[in-house]
Order: C-alpha cells, then structure tokens, then sequence
C-alpha cells in the first residue's frame, strides 16, 4: 500500500530476512439476527470472505463466542484505491441460557452468512410426589 | 496533491480528479420502499493497475444468480437484492441488523474498460470483478526517431 515503505522492506530483505510488511485490520463485529423458536435459539450472521474452516464457535459457561479469521485477499502489483471495507478477523460473543443441549449445536454455512441453531435443552418432566399419609 | 499520492496516481494522467463527482455516484442507490440499507450498498474496495482494476463487494447472503454486473464504457454497475430471512411462526426476534431489499450501486472507473473480457468471481459472500482496460484506451507509446 505505501509504496515507499515497500521499497525500503525489499532492500533491506537482502542483508538479514525482514518480513514483508503485514496489512492489519481491527476484528469486526458480524451483523447478526437473532431469535428463539420453543424448541431452539438462532444465530444468523453475516461473514463473508471466510470459508467454514476458519469459523470457530465456542459455547461456555452461557456465553456463545462467535470468531472468524479472515486472510486478506492480496491484489500484487495493484494500487487500493478505494476500500469501504476491512478484511479483519471477525468476533462476537453473545449472552445464552445455560438450558441448552450443547451436543446438538449446528452452524451452516452458504453465501457468506453462517446460521447457527442452538436446541434447547429438553425440560425435566414434572415429577409427581406422592405424599404418604402418616 | 496529498489526494493524488494517496490514490497512486501521478498528476500525468489523473482519471480520479473527478473523485468528489464519483464518490457521489457510487453513492447513488435505489432503495426499495423497505430496503434498511444505508446508501452505498455493497461497500466495495477497489484495486487499479494501469491495465486492469479489480473491484471487490461484500455480499453476504446474496446467491450469485441474483446479481447483476453491467459494464458501459467506464462505469460498472453491481444489481441485485438479498431476500428477507424466512420467519416461520412462532420465532421471536430479539435482534436484527440484517437488512434485505434490492440495492444498485454505479462506479465510475479510471478508464474504459472491455467490457467483453470482465470476469467475476463469487465465494463466500465476497464478489470480485476484474475489468481490463479497453485497449482504445491504454497509452500508446510513441517511437522517437532521431534525424
């Protein structure tokens, strides 16, 4: 991106190994929808420019942790001319009930929104106590 | 000055000294009457080399037989719209910052491109144009011949 930057990582290569300078982005915050059925909690985000193997979701002690690394897509050779948008990691972490069947969680994704499902967990049966007369 | 060396551009040939007038255009977009994105959608990232511009949009959650790219001369043209998320019934929202709707956006290129050699690529959500330069258009080198 600044090219006089470039020149001066490319000489300096020759003599001990210097790494070529990293574009960085802060981590963004995915859109998201969020709703419940009776039987399950839905999280829809939008991710795009990161394939299923990089999407890590983690459920922990009520909390739903949502993270995707992105690698940027590199233009060598091309100026940036413009740019409206960062290719950051993504994250973000939301608040659930710890009544949930952790076991069956599911994440799909197709066109850069990942869908995650979240069943509930099945209610405990109401017992009936039977009280003996004295 | 500042602006030319932040674009790349030297003052020799300065497609971008309209940007004020093209950063206006992209910004032009036809809503729909419940669209909920705000103007300028897709946002895009452009790359430029002297022969070839590569314009990049995210897209998330628009399937790729509903996007339309049109090229004429030296504007480019991404179309389409994103459905609405299904609701079956008794689903309670609690949050939603997904829009929907149709979008348009029109960028004005650094040059006239072959709009016959465009190609585009889609993957996950990420929609990537690479427009060749017109060749009418590219600079041509001129021999000098001494006496």
């Amino acid at each position: 991106m600044n090219t006089a930057q470039n020149e001066v990582a490319t000489s300096a290569a020759a003599v001990p190994a210097v790494e070529a300078p990293v574009k960085t982005f802060r981590p963004r915050a995915p859109r998201v929808d969020v709703s419940e059925s009776a039987d399950a909690y839905f999280v829809t985000a939008d991710v795009p420019g990161v394939p299923m193997d990089a999407i890590e979701v983690t459920i922990e002690e009520g909390r739903l942790e949502l993270s995707a690394k992105r690698t940027a897509t590199e233009h060598e050779g091309y100026r940036t001319a413009f740019r409206q948008f960062g290719e950051g990691d993504y994250r973000r972490a939301f608040t659930i009930p710890e009544t949930i069947d952790r076991e069956s969680v599911r994440a799909d994704l197709r066109d850069g929104v990942l869908r995650i499902t979240i069943p509930k967990a099945q209610p405990a049966k109401p017992q009936k106590i039977r009280i003996s007369a004295g | 000055m500042l602006r030319t060396q932040r674009f790349g551009f030297g003052p020799a040939w300065s497609p971008w000294r309209d940007f004020s007038r093209m950063q206006s255009e992209m910004d032009r977009l036809f809503q729909s009457a419940n669209d909920s994105y705000a103007p300028g959608f897709p946002p895009v990232n452009v790359y430029t080399r002297e022969d070839q511009v590569i314009v990049s949009a995210e897209l998330p959650g628009v399937p790729a037989d509903k996007v339309d790219i049109s090229v004429l001369d030296d504007t480019l043209t991404i179309k389409g719209a994103r459905a609405a998320e299904e609701r079956p019934e008794g689903v309670t929202m609690h949050r939603e910052e997904r829009g929907s709707g149709e979008f348009a956006r029109t960028l004005r290129l650094p040059f006239r491109v072959e709009a016959s050699s465009v190609d585009a690529k889609f993957e996950n959500g990420v929609l990537e144009i690479t427009l060749p330069r017109a060749e009418a258009d590219r600079p041509k080198r001129i021999a000098v011949h001494g006496a």
